[in-house]
Parts: structure tokens; sequence; C-alpha cells
């Protein structure tokens, strides 16, 4: 099976949303209180349950549409909104020279990854010029 | 350094992990999503991932990034192994370099945390 370019940029989305739920969920915990059972239902964490779910519903078929092999690494691209999220809203987050080179290395690899699940392989060619 | 329960932890939240992920994608080649939830594989898939995840934050509390990081990037290993193994997928050089790739950027953020 090729992995279709829709499941990768799906896959992306997915990864965007979960992101964004563990950014919201960060917010959210400081504001439960444990003697008031009801603060669990505050506004920020129901917003990150809410994004989580639309991760999950981006991911599901994106899997149906491509091999696990090539979709499951792409979902490091976590780490680069994760990272930069925080970056932008927590403001102890710093950035460094690790960390930049870490999503630099994770975004070009994942480019290569996507280059390599879309090509065809030779037996398949082989079978396609045959029915031709 | 590291002790040997979170290493384990760690290592079985890596392993835990891929098995999930290998189940949903066995739920949803065989199923419509919709029906997901009526197969085994769904249910599999949501144990594997609140144990992986439960190991996960145990052993989060103890431990810094940097080694959490680098010890559940393991996990591209397994999602490989399975992926060839059982779902029949065939890996080329390109696939291989892009793999390695994720993991050593994986471990520089985590070194960089």
């Amino acid at each position: 099976m090729r992995t279709k370019k829709r499941a990768i940029l799906l896959v992306i989305l997915s990864t965007f949303f979960n992101s964004a739920g563990q950014i919201f969920w960060k917010y959210g915990v400081n504001k439960i209180d444990l003697t008031h059972l009801l603060t669990i239902l505050n506004f920020p964490f129901l917003l990150g349950i809410a994004s989580y779910s639309i991760g999950i519903s981006c991911l599901l078929p994106a899997l149906k549409r491509g091999e696990l092999s090539v979709l499951y690494p792409i979902v490091a691209t976590s780490f680069l909104w994760i990272t930069l999220l925080s970056y932008f809203l927590f403001p102890s987050d710093t950035m460094n020279g690790w960390k930049w080179a870490g999503i630099i290395i994770i975004l070009f690899s994942i480019s290569i990854l996507g280059y390599g699940g879309s090509k065809k392989r030779k037996h398949e060619e082989q079978a396609k010029r045959d029915t031709s | 350094m590291i002790n040997g329960i979170t290493l384990l932890l760690l290592l079985a939240a890596g392993f835990l992990g891929a098995l999930a992920t290998l189940e949903m994608k066995k739920g949803v080649d065989k199923h419509h999503i919709f029906r997901l939830v009526y197969s085994s594989h769904a249910l599999k898939g949501f144990l594997f991932m609140a144990l992986s995840t439960a190991f996960y934050l145990a052993a989060l509390r103890k431990e810094e990034l940097s080694v959490v990081y680098p010890l559940v990037s393991t996990t591209y290993i397994w999602i490989t192994l399975f992926s060839v193994k059982q779902l029949g997928e065939k890996m080329n050089k390109w696939k291989w370099i892009g793999l390695i790739g994720v993991m050593i950027g994986v471990i520089l953020v985590g070194i960089g945390s």
C-alpha cells in the first residue's frame, strides 16, 4: 500500500490537536481543587478533551489510508507544536540549540520518510507493466 | 543515574505504546471507523495505551526529559518491527533514513529539555 498524501496531512493535523490538548490540560490541571471535585470541569480542561477528541478523529482515518511504518514516526511533529506553543505560552520554557537542532532534524527526517513512503515498489511497478 | 525500575517502566511504556498503535491500525483496516467500538482491537488498543501512559507518567515524576525521551523513542523501533512482521509492510532506504533521523531528533529535543 502506498501512503497517501492526505493520510500524512491528517496525521500532522492530528498531532497539532493532540499537542493543543496537552497545553490546555497543563493550564487546566492548575485549576483543579481536590476538595471541590467539580473544578475538574474547568474550561481549559474541557477544551483539552475536545482537542484530543478531534486529534484522534483525524488519526484513525489516516491510519486507514497508509502504512504504519510511515505514519507513526510522523507523530513526532508533536514535538514541534509542543515546543513552539510552550515557548510562546509559558515564559519559563526557553529554546536552545539542542531543541532547535532536534526539531529541524525531525522535520527533515519526516520529509524523507514521506518521500520513501510515496515511492512505488519495484514489484508493484512490474505488476502494473504486466497488466497494461 | 537512572534506576532499574524507572528504566523498565519506560521501556515497557515504549513497547505498550507501539502495541496500542498496532492494534488501532489492525482495527481500522478490518472495520469501518464508526464500528470500531465493537472490535476487540479497539479494546486492546485502549488498554495498552492506558497502561503505557500510566507507566510513562510514573517515570516522568522521577526522571528528566533528557533521559525519558531517548528511552521512549524505542517505540519507533517496535513500530517498524511490527509493521514489517505483522502488517507485511516493506522498508526502503528512505524510510530507514527518515526513521533513524526522527529518533535522533527526539533524543536531541530531550537533551535540550
